[in-house]
C-alpha cells in the first residue's frame, strides 16, 4: 500500500476525533498506517566506540547515514544492552560542527604560527607539515619529531603509525593517550607475569563469590559490566561486594563493604592484607613454592617530575624500577609492620571493614575477582600498586581460574588492542617486543624488511616528557590523532600550552571536532570517524572486534589511517634514513617512505576488492579505493606475523586471520587453531600451558617469564607528590561521570547526554562549602599553584565526598581542570596522578 | 497545509440535512459518527480557503449544536511518501 | 502528535494561535456541546504539565488567594517560572514551570516564596526539600532504557534528593540472563516535584515526568494496613508470636522457617564444583573433536 503522510496524518486525525466524541468507526477508517521504521534500512555490527568494556552494536544505515542503532543482542558481552552513551552512538557522527577541510593558520596567504586558522587543500596542508617535519629531522635529528597516538585508533591505525615513526623516521617519539590510562598497569603486568593484559576475562564477573574494587568506579566508567556485577550480587547466594575510593561513588549503593580511605594509602592497605595472610598462615603454601617468586623493588623513587624539582633531586633512586630477589620470610618481615592498627590509622578506615576485607581474601573458598582502573593507574606509585595487588592473589593462588581474578579494566575502546598490542608506547614494538632489545628490534626489522639498525634503540620521549620537549624546543613537530591532548595532559598552564605555542614548534591536530586541542595546534586535519573507516578494537579481556565502513565522513575528511599512510608519500627514503642503511638495501633508494613502509609486498599484498557481508551488502572501504590495495587487512596481516609467526619471540598474543574476525562478535586471544582462550596460564584453559611439558592438569604456569614463575614485589608506602598544606588546603581528584566520555568531544555534542549533564561542577562536602561561605549551586574559585578555574559547587550529587577531599569531572572543555593537576607521574610508568593533588577553593 | 478533526454535533433531527451541507464544504470529508449526530469530521486547507475560515463557516449551518476542535496537524510535508 | 507540534512551530505560526483562531469560531456555536466540554475545563484546570511554584496552595486555593501580581516570577533567580498567558491552557496571570524545559533549581532560601503578598505560595515553607511541587512518575516503562536494562539512570544521578526521592531498584535481566536492571523508583515522602528529572531525560519525549500529586499517586484502602510495616513499628508481632516448629529432617539438614527455608548439607548446596563449568566442558568438548 502506498501512503503519503497526509494518509497518515488524515488517520491520525479521524482516530483522536472518534475517541473524543466516543463514537466507533470501522476499522479502516482508524487503522493507523505504520510506517515501517526498518524499510531499507542496512543493519552491520560495530564496537563500541567508547570505553574498554567493548560492547557490541548494530548500526542501521539508511542512504548513506545511520539512522537507527541498537544492542547487539547476539554479543556475548552485553546481550542486546547499551549504556546511556551507546544509546546515542549514532549521534556523535552528527554534531554540527563536524571539521570537513584542513585548516591552517595563516597570515597573508602563507602559514604563520599566530595566524588565524583558513581552509586549505590537502596537498598544501601536508606541504606545509612536511616542509617543518623536514626541517626538525634535519636540525634535531629523529628526536624532533614525535606523535601521541591513541587507545581509540583501530588496530591498523596504531599498527601504521607505530611502522612511520619507528622504521619509517626511525624516532621512538611515538606514545598513545594510553600513557594516562594504563601505562601503569602494563607496567606492572609485564614485571609480575613478563606479558601484557589480564589472565582472566570477563566471565570472571558470573563465577566469582566476591568482588572488590579499588579505584574503580565501574558503576559509571563500565556500565555493562557493573551490570554484570550487580545481576551476579543479586542472584548468587553469599556474593559480596567491597568498594573502595577516595570518596563515595555510585558502587557504594551495592557495597557490602564500603570504604573511605585517604588518598595513596591503598599501597598501606593492601600490605596489611599480605601481611593478615601470612600472619594466619592462610597462603597457598604449594602455590607460591611453585609458581612464585619472590622480590623487593627500589625504594624513594621520585614522582617523575622535571629533574631540576627539588622532589626530585631529594629521591634516592629517582625513576628506578630495579627489582631483588628476596625469600619468603624477608618478604614476611617487609610486610609485616602493615598491621591492622596501622592500616586503619592511615587510611581512616575502621579496623572491622579492613578484616573484613582481608578475610575475603584470605578465605580458601572464596573465589574473589578484583577490578581497577584509574585509582590505581594514575597513581604516582601505579606500578607498585596494581604489583601489591598480584601479591595478595598469588599468595593465596587466586588466579587464573574462573572467578579468581585480579583484573586491569581499560578505559578506551582498544587501549589493549591498539596502544599496547600493536606497540604504539615510546618504548615498545608490536606484540609486548621492546626497542631496547635487540633480537626484538631485529625480529621486527625482518618483518618490516627493513636494514639492519634501522630501530633506534633508545626509548622515545614518553606523553608527558613530549609536552616538556615541545616546551624546551627540543622537539619541533607534533602530531596528535584521535585524542585530546591539550585537554587531558596535566599542568595545562605550565607544560602543555607553553609546549603547543612554542614559535619554533609545528602542531598537527587530526580531529573530526574543533577541540580544545584542535584550538591550541597550527594545522587541523578532519578525520573520518569510528564506523566512517573500516575498524578494530581490542577490549580489556583480550577480546578483537572488527567492523565494516558503514558510511563515508563528511566533506574531505579522510581516516587517520589515510592521513598516516599518505603522509609517508612525502618524503624520500634519503629525507629519513642515512646513507650508511640505504647501502645496506639499495634497492630503497629513491623511493618514498610510502613505498617501502606501505607498499612492501605485505601491506598491499591483498589487491582491491569488493566488501561484502553475508547478506550480501555490499560496503565502501575508502582506504582500498584511494590505495588501490586492501590496507587494513594488509596491515593486519603483517601485524599478526609479530604475534602469530611460528618464530615469534614472544608467545601467548596468536591472532586469528583477518576475514574470522568479521564473522565473529570478537575474538579473544590467544587464538590457536581456531580456538580463543578465556583464562590464560592454566592447563586445560591456555593452550601454551601444556602437560606435555610437565605442568600437571589444571595447574599453572607463568609463560610469561623465562623460569615460568610470577613475581611478588614488595614495596612499601610512600607518601603522593603534592598533599593537601595550609595554603591549598583540599584534595582534588579528576574523573569521569557515566553520561560523558573523556574530553567530551563527541558526547558533549550529543543534545539528550548535554542536557543530562552539561557541565562540570566540583562535588564537595557540604561542611567544606559551608566553611567557604558556599552553597549548593553556588559558582567558586577553584585555584592550585598551577592555575584556576570556576565552577558550580555540587554538595548532594552523585558523589558524596568526605571533607577534605573534592572531585571534579575533566569533560568540560568549558572548565579544564588540567589547569589545576600537577604532571607528575609514576617514576616506572610515566602516567600522571591525575587523582592527587592539592587545591584551594573560594566564592567566585 | 493544515489537516483537523473535528467532532461536529447536530440536532437529531436535522442529521441528515446537516451532513450533506457539511460536505459541500472544499477539504471536508465526514468519516461516520451518524448514528449519534455526532460527526467525525476532518478538514482541510482548500484552494482560497483555509481550514480554519471552513469549520468557521460550520457556524451558520442550521441544526449544528457545536463543533469542537480535536486534532491539528500544520506540516509542509504531507505528500512525502512514508510507506510503500 | 509531537511531529505535528514541531512542524508548526517551524511555520512561525503556533500552533497555540491557530488553536485559538478554531476555538472562537467554536464558541460561537457553543462550546458545552453534549459531553464535549473539552475546553471549557482546561480552562479552569491547570494542565497535568504545568507545574506550581514551591509552597503553592491546593490548585483551588492557590487560585483564590494568587493575585497574579507576578512577584514570584521577577524574583525567580533562574528565571525559571513564567505567568499563564492569554491564550495559554494556564490560568492567566498565574505563576508555573514547565519541567521539561526549566525545572526549578531548588534554591536553599527560596526565594519565591517570602515575595508572596497572599500566601498563596506558603510561607511556612523554608526547607526547600520539604516542597511537593508535584511527584515525578516513571509515566513510561515500555521506553524508558532502564527497565530494558540499558544503563541510563540520569534521573537518579541529577536528583537533587539524591538517594532519598530516587532510589534504584536491581533486578535481575532474565533476557540476557547475565546483566541487571537499574529500575528508577520514585519515592513521594522525598520527591520535591522540581522536575530536573523530567528535563535530564534522554528520551525524546521524556519517560519520567511532574505531575500534580493527586494525579500521580494511588492511594491504598482507608482500611488496609502493611503487616510488615505495622510489625516494624510496633517493635515486634501485633498478635502472640508464631510458635516453635519442629520438622522431620534428614541428617545435615536444617530448616529455617523465617528465613531460607530448607537448608541442605552445604557440600550439596548451591556451590558450582569448577568441573561443571559450562565453559570448561565447552572447551574440553572442542578439544575432544
Amino acid at each position: 500500500m502506498k501512503l503519503t503522510r497526509r494518509d497518515f496524518i488524515k488517520s491520525n486525525a479521524i482516530a483522536a476525533a472518534a475517541t473524543a466524541a466516543g463514537v466507533t468507526l470501522p476499522a479502516a477508517k482508524t487503522a493507523l498506517a505504520a510506517e515501517d521504521p526498518n524499510a531499507g534500512v542496512r543493519w552491520d555490527k560495530a564496537a563500541c566506540r567508547y570505553c574498554g568494556t567493548g560492547c557490541s552494536v548494530l548500526m542501521g544505515v539508511k542512504d548513506g547515514k545511520v539512522v537507527a542503532s541498537q544492542g547487539d543482542p547476539d554479543a556475548p558481552v552485553n546481550k542486546g544492552l547499551n549504556c546511556i552513551k551507546g544509546y546515542f552512538l549514532p549521534k556523535i557522527l552528527y554534531g554540527e560542527d563536524r571539521l570537513t577541510k584542513p585548516l591552517l593558520r595563516k597570515k597573508n596567504g602563507q602559514y604563520a604560527k599566530d595566524g588565524d586558522f583558513e581552509e586549505v587543500s590537502w596537498d598544501e596542508a601536508f606541504d606545509v607539515m612536511a616542509e617543518h617535519w623536514k626541517k626538525a629531522l634535519k636540525e634535531k635529528g629523529p628526536s624532533g619529531v614525535g606523535m601521541f597516538g591513541s587507545g581509540q585508533w583501530t588496530v591498523w591505525e596504531g599498527y601504521a603509525a607505530s611502522k612511520l615513526m619507528k622504521a619509517g623516521f626511525r624516532t621512538n617519539n611515538l606514545d598513545p593517550n594510553a600513557r594516562h590510562c594504563m601505562a601503569s598497569a602494563v607496567g606492572a603486568f609485564m614485571r609480575a607475569f613478563g606479558i601484557d593484559e589480564p589472565m582472566g576475562c570477563y566471565d570472571d564477573l558470573e563465577h566469582a563469590d566476591v568482588f572488590v574494587l579499588w579505584g574503580a568506579n565501574m558503576a559509571e566508567m563500565h556500565p555493562i559490566l557493573w551490570s554484570r556485577l550487580t545481576d551476579t550480587r543479586l542472584t548468587k547466594k553469599g556474593c559480596e561486594v567491597h568498594v573502595l575510593s577516595t570518596y563515595e561513588n555510585r558502587c557504594f549503593e551495592l557495597a557490602d563493604n564500603g570504604m573511605v580511605f585517604v588518598p595513596q594509602t591503598d599501597l598501606a592497605i593492601l600490605n596489611y592484607i599480605a601481611n593478615y595472610i601470612i600472619q594466619n598462615k592462610a597462603y597457598n603454601k604449594e602455590f607460591i613454592d611453585k609458581h612464585v617468586n619472590f622480590t623487593k623493588t627500589a625504594t624513594d623513587i621520585g614522582y617523575g617530575l622535571r629533574p631540576e624539582d627539588p622532589r626530585e633531586k631529594a629521591a634516592k633512586n629517582a625513576g628506578k624500577g630495579k627489582l631483588t630477589k628476596i625469600s619468603f620470610e624477608e618478604y614476611a618481615e617487609s610486610v609485616s609492620e602493615y598491621t591492622l592498627e596501622k592500616a586503619s590509622k592511615m587510611s581512616g578506615v575502621p579496623k572491622d571493614k579492613l578484616e573484613k576485607l582481608a578475610k575475603v581474601y584470605a578465605d580458601p573458598n572464596k573465589k574473589v575477582s578484583s577490578y581497577w582502573t584509574m585509582g590505581f593507574n594514575q597513581h604516582t606509585r601505579g606500578v607498585w600498586v596494581n604489583g601489591l595487588l598480584y601479591n595478595v592473589h598469588l599468595l593465596m593462588g587466586k588466579i587464573s581460574e574462573p572467578g579468581n581474578s585480579p583484573f586491569s579494566l581499560t578505559g578506551q575502546p582498544s587501549a589493549c588492542g591498539t596502544a599496547r598490542e600493536v606497540g604504539t608506547f615510546s618504548h615498545r614494538l608490536p606484540a609486548d617486543l621492546v626497542v631496547m632489545k635487540e633480537p626484538h628490534r631485529k625480529f621486527a626489522e625482518k618483518i618490516w624488511k627493513l636494514p639492519n639498525g634501522t630501530i633506534n634503540p633508545k626509548k622515545g620521549y614518553h606523553a608527558v616528557l613530549m609536552h616538556r620537549m615541545l616546551k624546551d624546543g627540543k622537539m619541533n613537530c607534533y602530531w596528535q590523532q584521535c585524542n585530546n591532548n591539550m585537554q587531558a595532559a596535566a599542568n595545562l598552564n605550565d607544560e602543555s600550552l607553553p609546549g603547543w605555542r612554542h614559535p619554533d614548534n609545528f602542531i598537527t591536530v587530526t580531529d573530526p571536532y574543533p577541540t580544545v586541542s584542535a584550538q591550541a595546534a597550527d594545522l587541523i586535519l578532519p578525520t573520518a570517524m569510528w564506523i566512517e573507516k573500516e575498524g578494530a578494537y581490542g577490549n580489556a579481556e583480550r577480546r578483537t572486534q572488527f567492523w565494516r565502513q558503514q558510511v563515508k565522513a563528511p566533506g574531505e575528511a579522510r581516516s587517520d589511517l589515510w592521513q598516516t599512510m599518505e603522509f609517508a608519500r612525502r618524503f624520500k627514503m634519503e629525507e629519513v634514513w642515512t646513507p650508511e642503511l640505504l647501502d645496506q638495501m639499495p634497492e630503497y633508494k629513491g623511493k618514498t617512505l610510502f613505498e617501502v613502509l606501505y607498499e612492501n609486498g605485505q601491506v598491499n599484498q591483498f589487491p582491491k576488492q569488493e566488501v561484502t557481508d553475508e547478506a550480501g551488502n555490499v560496503y565502501q572501504n575508502d582506504e582500498m579505493e584511494d590505495f588501490g590495495f586492501y590496507a587494513q587487512k594488509g596491515l593486519f596481516e603483517e601485524y599478526r606475523m609479530f604475534n602469530s609467526a611460528p618464530d615469534v619471540i614472544k608467545k601467548g598474543h596468536e591472532m586469528a586471520p583477518y576475514e574470522s574476525y568479521h564473522k565473529a562478535r570478537g575474538i579473544r586471544w590467544p587464538v590457536i587453531d581456531g580456538k580463543e582462550t578465556l583464562w590464560r596460564f592454566r592447563e586445560g584453559y591456555d593452550p601454551h600451558v601444556k602437560t606435555s611439558d610437565g605442568v600437571a592438569k589444571g595447574d599453572v604456569k607463568f609463560y610469561g617469564k623465562p623460569d615460568g614463575k610470577a613475581n611478588i614485589i614488595f614495596a612499601p608506602y610512600e607518601p603522593p607528590a603534592e598533599v593537601p598544606d595550609k595554603d591549598f588546603d583540599l584534595w582534588l581528584c579528576t574523573g569521569r561521570v557515566l553520561e560523558h566520555w573523556h574530553s567530551g568531544s563527541m558526547t558533549r555534542r550529543v543534545p539528550e547526554l548535554y542536557r543530562a549533564v552539561p557541565d562540570a561542577v566540583v562535588f564537595m562536602h557540604k561542611k567544606d562549602a559551608k566553611k567557604r561561605r558556599l552553597r549548593n549551586g553556588a559558582m567558586a574559585k577553584i585555584s592550585s599553584r598551577r592555575g584556576e578555574i570556576v565552577c558550580r559547587v555540587e554538595t548532594r550529587g552523585r558523589n558524596r565526598m568526605p571533607e577534605g577531599l573534592v572531585f571534579i569531572p575533566w569533560f568540560d572543555a568549558g572548565r579544564l581542570v588540567n589547569k589545576l593537576t600537577l604532571d607528575a607521574t609514576d617514576p616506572l610508568s610515566k602516567e600522571t596522578d591525575y587523582k592527587k593533588c592539592a587545591v584551594k577553593i573560594s566564592r567566585a | 497545509m493544515n489537516i483537523c478533526s473535528l467532532v461536529v454535533h447536530a440536532k437529531p433531527e436535522q442529521h441528515q440535512f446537516v451532513h450533506a451541507r457539511l460536505e459541500e464544504f472544499p477539504g471536508v470529508e465526514i468519516h461516520g459518527g451518524d448514528d449519534s449526530g455526532k460527526f467525525i469530521v476532518t478538514v482541510e486547507d482548500a484552494e482560497s480557503v483555509s481550514a480554519a475560515d471552513t469549520m468557521m463557516a460550520f457556524n451558520s449551518v442550521e441544526g449544528v449544536i457545536s463543533s469542537t476542535l480535536i486534532y491539528h496537524y500544520g506540516g509542509d510535508d504531507l505528500d512525502e511518501e512514508v510507506s510503500k | 502528535m509531537r511531529h505535528s507540534v514541531e512542524k508548526s512551530k517551524d511555520r512561525g505560526v503556533s500552533r497555540r494561535q491557530f488553536i485559538g483562531q478554531t476555538l472562537k469560531t467554536a464558541c460561537g456555536v457553543g462550546l458545552m456541546g453534549m459531553g464535549l466540554g473539552f475546553y471549557s475545563k482546561q480552562a479552569s484546570t491547570l494542565p497535568a504539565m504545568a507545574v506550581r511554584p514551591p509552597g503553592a496552595l491546593p490548585e483551588d486555593e492557590f487560585l483564590g488567594a494568587c493575585i497574579r501580581c507576578g512577584a514570584c516570577v521577577r524574583d525567580c533567580p533562574y528565571d525559571i517560572l513564567k505567568l499563564g498567558q492569554l491564550g495559554d491552557e494556564v490560568p492567566t496571570g498565574t505563576p508555573y514551570f514547565s519541567a521539561r524545559t526549566g525545572p526549578c533549581e531548588m534554591c536553599e532560601d527560596i526565594p519565591c516564596i517570602p515575595v508572596c503578598p497572599t500566601n498563596a505560595l506558603d510561607h511556612a515553607l523554608t526547607d526547600i526539600n520539604e516542597a511537593r511541587m508535584g511527584l515525578a512518575v516513571v509515566v513510561d516503562q515500555e521506553t524508558c532504557i532502564a527497565f530494558l536494562g540499558l544503563r541510563c539512570e540520569v534521573c537518579f544521578n541529577v536528583c537533587p534528593i539524591r538517594g532519598d526521592a530516587i532510589t534504584l531498584d536491581y533486578q535481575h535481566n532474565a533476557r540476557s540472563g547475565k546483566h541487571a536492571l537499574f529500575i528508577p523508583i520514585v519515592h513521594s515522602d522525598a520527591c520535591t516535584g522540581c522536575g530536573l528529572c523530567e528535563k535530564a531525560c534522554i528520551l525524546d519525549e521524556a519517560a519520567i515526568k511532574v505531575f500534580p500529586t493527586h494525579l500521580a499517586k494511588g492511594e491504598l484502602g482507608k482500611h488496609y494496613r502493611l503487616g510488615w510495616e505495622e510489625k516494624e513499628k510496633a517493635g515486634g508481632s501485633l498478635v502472640a508470636p508464631d510458635a516453635k516448629h519442629e520438622y522431620h529432617l534428614p541428617e545435615g539438614v536444617r530448616y529455617d522457617l523465617q528465613g531460607k527455608g530448607l537448608i541442605l548439607d552445604a557440600k550439596s548446596g548451591d556451590e558450582i564444583p569448577v568441573s561443571s563449568n559450562p565453559l570448561d566442558t565447552l572447551n574440553r568438548g572442542l578439544e575432544g573433536k
